[in-house]
C-alpha cells in the first residue's frame, strides 16, 4: 500500500510540473497549447529508446528530450505566434495527434503499438530508490512552483499577462508579444518534455496509446477546474478530478461501481467534458481564481 | 493501377471533403472552430447503424441519419455555443467549449457502443473493374453525391437568398438586424447544413471502413490539414483543397503506407501555417 | 517627423485612405478633424502598421526611415507613440504594474525571477512613474486592478501609460472623450505644455481650436484642408459646406 502512494504523489508530481506549464502557458499568457501529449511523449520516448535500448545514461536522455521539444516548440511555436489562438489551437492538436501516429508506425525506433519496456528507475541502485525518485520529482515540481510565484511578481510575467489580456496595446508599448508567445511556448514544452521523461520509468513502459489526446484533455480541465491563473490550479483540480474520480472509483468496493466499471471509465469522460462546460460559462478562472497569490 | 487507386481513393475519402465544407461553413459564419465536428462525423454514423442493424435499407437509413445529424446539431448551437456568442465570448472559449462537447459526446457514444470496430451491414455490387481495382456502385454514388453536394454548396452560397445573409450575417452580424435578416434563422440553417454535411461524411466513411468512436477525430488532422491550407473560412479553397488533399493522401498510402498520409497532411499544415497563413490559394501572406 | 506620401489603404473595394503628402509633427499640437468614419483612426493605425492595417501602396518615413511593413512595437519602441481610441487597459494588472510595463526599457526575459530585473526596472523608472501618476491624478488609484477604474480615469491611464513611453511623437486618438471636470483639465493642461510634437484626434471642435497650432481636416479617407488653427478656423465656412451642414 505505501509503495503506492509513493508511486501515486510522485505520478502527480509529473502531472503537476505538466500543469504548471499549462499555467504558465494559457494561464498567464493565454497560450492554448493542446500538443501536450506530443512533447511529453518525445520525453517519455527518449528516455525509453535512448536509456533502455541504446544504454545511455538517464540525464543523458533527458536532456537529449528536453531540446528535441525546444526544437520541435520552436519549429511549430515560431509561425504560430504571429497567429490568433484558433491556429494555435488547432496546429498543437494535430502535432500532439501526429506524435502519437509517429509513435505508432516509426516501429523501426519506437517498436511501435507494442512498445518499449521494462524501463527501469534511474535510481534503482540505491536502497529506498522509489522515494528517493519521489524526492527528486517533488523537488523539481516545487522549483517550478516556486518560479511560478516569483515569475507572476516579475517584469516578464506582467508582460505575459499583458500579452494574455490586450496583445494589441501591448504592442502600441513597444512589447514584442510574438517573442513573448514563443518563448513561453518553448520554455513550456521543454518542461513537458521533461515530465514525460519523468514519467517513463515510473510506469515503467511506454506505448503510443498512452499519449492520446485524453493528456492534453485532462490536463487542461485540471487546469480550468483549479484555477488558470493560479500555480497551484492544476494541483487542486488534479486532486479533484483524476485522485478524487478516477481513483477513488478505481477502488470503491461497491459492487455496482465495480460492475460497471468499463462503461464507468468512459462515463466519466462525458462527466468531464461536462465539467469542463459548466466552468468555462459559470467560473472561468478556476476554484483558486488566482487567489492563491 | 495507380490512375485507378487515385479515383477509389477520391470515391472513398472524398466525403470528408464534405464533412471539411461543413466546418468551414461554420466557422464562416460564427468564428467558432468547432472541434466537437468530427463528432458530427461519428454519431450519425452510430445512427446509420442501429437503424440498418435494426432491418432498414441502406438508402433511407443513410438520409434519416444525415438529417438527425443536422437536427442535433442545431439543438447543440443552441445550448452550447449561441448563449457565448451573443455575449461576445472570446475565441479561446469558444474553443475549450467545443472540446468539452467533443470529449462529451466521444464517450457518450463509446460507454454505449464500447471500443470495437463495426461494420456498416450494406450490400454493394460491383460495377467495372479496371486495371484491377473494382469500383462498387456505392463508390460511384458516392463520388458523384460529393461532387452534387460541392455544386449545390456553390449554388446555395452564390444565388440563393439564404445564401446572401450567410455571408451578410459572417460579415457583420450587429448590421443583419438592420436589414431584416434573422441572424438565428440563418444560423440555425448554417448548423443544420453542417451537420447533414457531417453525416454524410461520416456514413460513408464508416461504410467504406469501420465504424468506432474515434471515427471522426481520427480524421481530426486530415480536416484541419484542408481547412487551414484552403483558408479558415474559405469554403472554395476548403473544395480545392480538399480534393488535392485527398489524393495526396491516396497517391502517398499508394507508394508507402497509410500513416504517411496523415503526416504529409500535417505537413501541409505547418507549411501553410508558416508561410501563407489565409490559406494556400491567397494573396496575402499576413493572417 | 513623420511623411506620408502617396498612401492608399483599402479594405476589400472600400478605399479608407487617400493621401497625397502630409508631414505630421512638425508643429506643437496636431489636430485631426472630420465627420465619422473619415479614416482619422486609420490614418494613425496605418503609421503603426497595426495588424490588418498595413498600407497597399504609398511611402511612410520617419525622419527619413521607413515605416511601411515594419513590425507595430519596433515602430512604437522609435518614439512613435499612441493612445488609441478604445479604452486599452490590461484589466489584471494594477494601474502602477500598467505603467511600469510601459515605461520599461529593459527587455523582460524569462530568467527575470532569477536576475532581480523587478527591481532594477523600479529603481530606474521608480521616480517617472510616481510623477506620471501624480500628473494624472492617479496615484491614489495605483493599487486598483486595470478594470476597476473609471472610463475617464482609463483615458488617463491610457495617455499617462503613451508619456512614460518617452515618446518622441505622440498621437491621441479622442483623449478627451468621455471625460470632463479636473481629467479635462489636467488633459488640456497635459497636452499644452508636452515637450514633444503631439497629434491629437477630437470630435469636439472647442478644444481643436483651443488647444492645436495646425489642423488637417479628413475626410473619406483623404486630407481635404489644412493649415493653421487660424487659417481653418477661418475656412469654416468650407468646411460646414463638406458636411453637408
Amino acid at each position: 500500500m505505501i509503495d503506492y502512494i509513493i508511486y501515486a504523489i510522485t505520478i502527480a508530481c509529473v502531472y503537476a510540473i505538466m500543469g504548471i506549464m499549462l499555467h504558465l502557458q494559457f494561464g498567464l499568457c493565454g497560450v492554448l497549447n493542446f500538443g501536450t501529449a506530443g512533447y511529453f511523449a518525445i520525453g517519455a520516448y527518449s528516455v525509453a529508446i535512448l536509456t533502455t535500448l541504446m544504454g545511455y545514461p538517464f540525464i543523458v536522455s533527458v536532456l537529449v528530450g528536453a531540446i528535441l521539444c525546444a526544437i520541435v516548440g520552436f519549429l511549430i511555436g515560431k509561425p504560430l505566434s504571429h497567429l490568433s489562438p484558433d491556429f494555435l489551437f488547432i496546429v498543437t492538436l494535430a502535432f500532439g495527434e501526429i506524435v502519437r501516429q509517429l509513435a505508432t508506425s516509426e516501429a523501426w525506433l519506437t517498436n511501435g503499438v507494442a512498445g518499449i519496456y521494462p524501463i527501469s528507475n534511474p535510481l534503482k541502485f540505491l536502497p529506498f530508490y522509489d522515494i528517493a525518485y519521489l524526492f527528486i520529482v517533488a523537488l523539481i515540481c516545487g522549483a517550478l512552483i516556486f518560479y511560478s510565484i516569483k515569475v507572476r511578481a516579475s517584469p516578464f510575467g506582467k508582460l505575459l499577462i499583458g500579452v494574455r489580456d490586450n496583445p494589441l496595446i501591448s504592442e502600441y508599448i513597444g512589447k514584442d508579444v510574438a517573442k513573448a508567445r514563443l518563448t513561453i511556448f518553448i520554455f513550456g514544452s521543454m518542461i513537458i518534455g521533461v515530465a514525460g521523461s519523468l514519467y517513463a520509468p515510473l510506469l515503467g513502459m511506454v506505448n503510443p496509446a498512452q499519449f492520446g489526446p485524453l493528456v492534453a484533455f485532462v490536463a487542461f480541465i485540471s487546469l480550468m477546474v483549479g484555477g488558470k491563473e493560479s500555480p497551484f490550479g492544476s494541483i487542486l483540480g488534479s486532486i479533484i478530478l483524476v485522485f478524487g474520480i478516477i481513483y477513488i472509483f478505481d477502488f470503491l468496493p461497491i459492487p455496482i461501481i465495480q460492475d460497471y466499471k468499463l462503461v464507468f471509465s468512459s462515463v466519466r469522460f462525458v462527466v468531464f467534458g461536462a465539467i469542463l462546460i459548466l466552468f468555462l460559462r459559470f467560473r472561468p478562472k478556476g476554484l483558486l481564481k488566482g487567489a492563491a497569490l | 493501377m495507380f490512375i485507378e487507386s487515385l479515383l477509389q481513393g477520391l470515391m472513398v475519402t472524398g466525403p470528408l471533403v464534405i464533412g471539411a465544407i461543413g466546418f468551414t461553413l461554420v466557422f464562416k459564419l460564427d468564428r467558432v472552430m468547432n472541434i466537437a465536428y468530427a463528432e458530427f462525423m461519428t454519431i450519425p454514423a452510430y445512427f446509420l447503424y442501429v437503424l440498418t442493424t435494426s432491418g432498414l435499407d441502406f438508402i433511407p437509413a443513410f438520409i434519416l441519419s444525415m438529417l438527425a445529424m443536422g437536427a442535433l446539431a442545431v439543438v447543440l448551437y443552441w445550448i452550447f455555443f449561441d448563449g457565448l456568442i451573443k455575449k461576445g465570448a472570446s475565441i479561446v472559449t469558444l474553443i475549450i467549449t467545443s472540446v468539452g462537447l467533443s470529449f462529451a459526446l466521444r464517450y457518450f457514444f463509446g460507454a454505449i457502443f464500447t471500443g470495437a470496430g463495426r461494420g456498416i451491414p450494406v450490400s454493394t455490387q460491383t460495377l467495372f473493374t479496371i486495371e484491377r481495382v473494382s469500383y462498387t456502385d456505392l463508390q460511384v454514388a458516392a463520388l458523384v453525391c460529393t461532387f452534387l453536394i460541392m455544386f449545390a454548396t456553390h449554388f446555395l452560397l452564390t444565388r440563393t437568398k439564404m445564401g446572401r445573409e450567410i455571408r451578410a450575417v459572417a460579415d457583420s452580424r450587429s448590421l443583419c438586424a438592420i436589414d431584416g435578416i434573422s441572424a438565428p434563422r440563418v444560423d440555425s440553417f448554417v448548423w443544420l447544413i453542417a451537420g447533414i454535411f457531417g453525416g454524410f461524411a461520416g456514413c460513408l466513411l464508416a461504410t467504406f471502413g469501420s465504424l468506432n468512436p474515434n471515427l471522426g477525430w481520427n480524421t481530426i488532422i486530415f480536416l484541419v490539414a484542408i481547412v487551414v491550407s484552403g483558408g479558415l473560412g474559405n469554403v472554395y479553397g476548403a473544395m480545392v483543397m480538399g480534393i488535392i488533399l485527398v489524393e495526396v493522401q491516396t497517391a502517398v498510402t499508394f507508394f508507402t503506407s497509410f500513416e504517411y498520409g496523415n503526416i504529409v497532411a500535417f505537413a501541409v499544415l505547418i507549411l501553410t501555417v508558416a508561410l501563407k497563413p489565409k490559406g494556400i490559394l491567397s494573396r496575402r501572406g499576413k493572417a | 517627423m513623420i511623411l506620408m506620401e502617396g498612401v492608399k489603404k483599402f479594405f476589400g473595394g472600400l478605399k479608407a485612405l487617400d493621401i497625397d503628402r502630409i508631414e505630421l509633427g512638425t508643429h506643437h499640437v496636431e489636430g485631426i478633424i472630420g465627420p465619422n468614419g473619415a479614416g482619422k483612426s486609420t490614418l494613425i493605425k496605418a503609421i503603426l502598421n497595426v495588424d490588418e492595417y498595413e498600407v497597399n501602396s504609398g511611402k511612410i518615413t520617419y525622419q527619413g526611415k521607413n515605416l511601411v511593413g515594419k513590425k507595430t512595437w519596433k515602430i512604437a519602441r522609435q518614439g512613435i507613440v499612441c493612445s488609441p481610441q478604445a479604452i486599452q487597459e490590461i484589466p489584471s494588472l494594477t494601474v502602477e504594474e500598467n505603467l511600469y510595463l510601459a515605461v520599461n526599457k529593459i527587455p523582460e526575459k524569462l530568467t527575470d525571477p532569477f536576475l532581480r530585473t523587478s527591481e532594477m526596472v523600479k529603481k530606474e523608472s521608480e521616480k517617472k512613474v510616481e510623477e506620471v501618476m501624480h500628473m494624472f491624478s492617479l496615484d491614489k488609484k495605483c493599487d486598483c486592478a486595470g478594470c476597476d477604474l473609471s472610463t475617464p480615469e482609463k483615458r488617463l491611464l491610457n495617455t499617462a501609460r503613451a508619456l512614460l513611453m518617452n515618446p518622441k511623437i505622440l498621437f491621441l486618438d479622442e483623449p478627451l472623450a468621455g471625460v470632463r471636470g479636473k481629467e479635462r483639465e489636467v488633459m488640456q493642461k497635459f497636452i499644452k505644455k508636452a515637450p514633444f510634437p503631439i497629434v491629437l484626434i477630437e470630435h469636439s471642435p472647442d478644444v481643436i481650436w483651443n488647444t492645436c497650432d495646425y489642423v488637417f481636416f479628413m475626410m473619406a479617407g483623404s486630407i481635404k484642408i489644412h493649415g493653421t488653427v487660424n487659417a481653418v478656423r477661418k475656412n469654416k465656412e468650407v468646411i460646414k459646406q463638406y458636411l453637408g451642414v
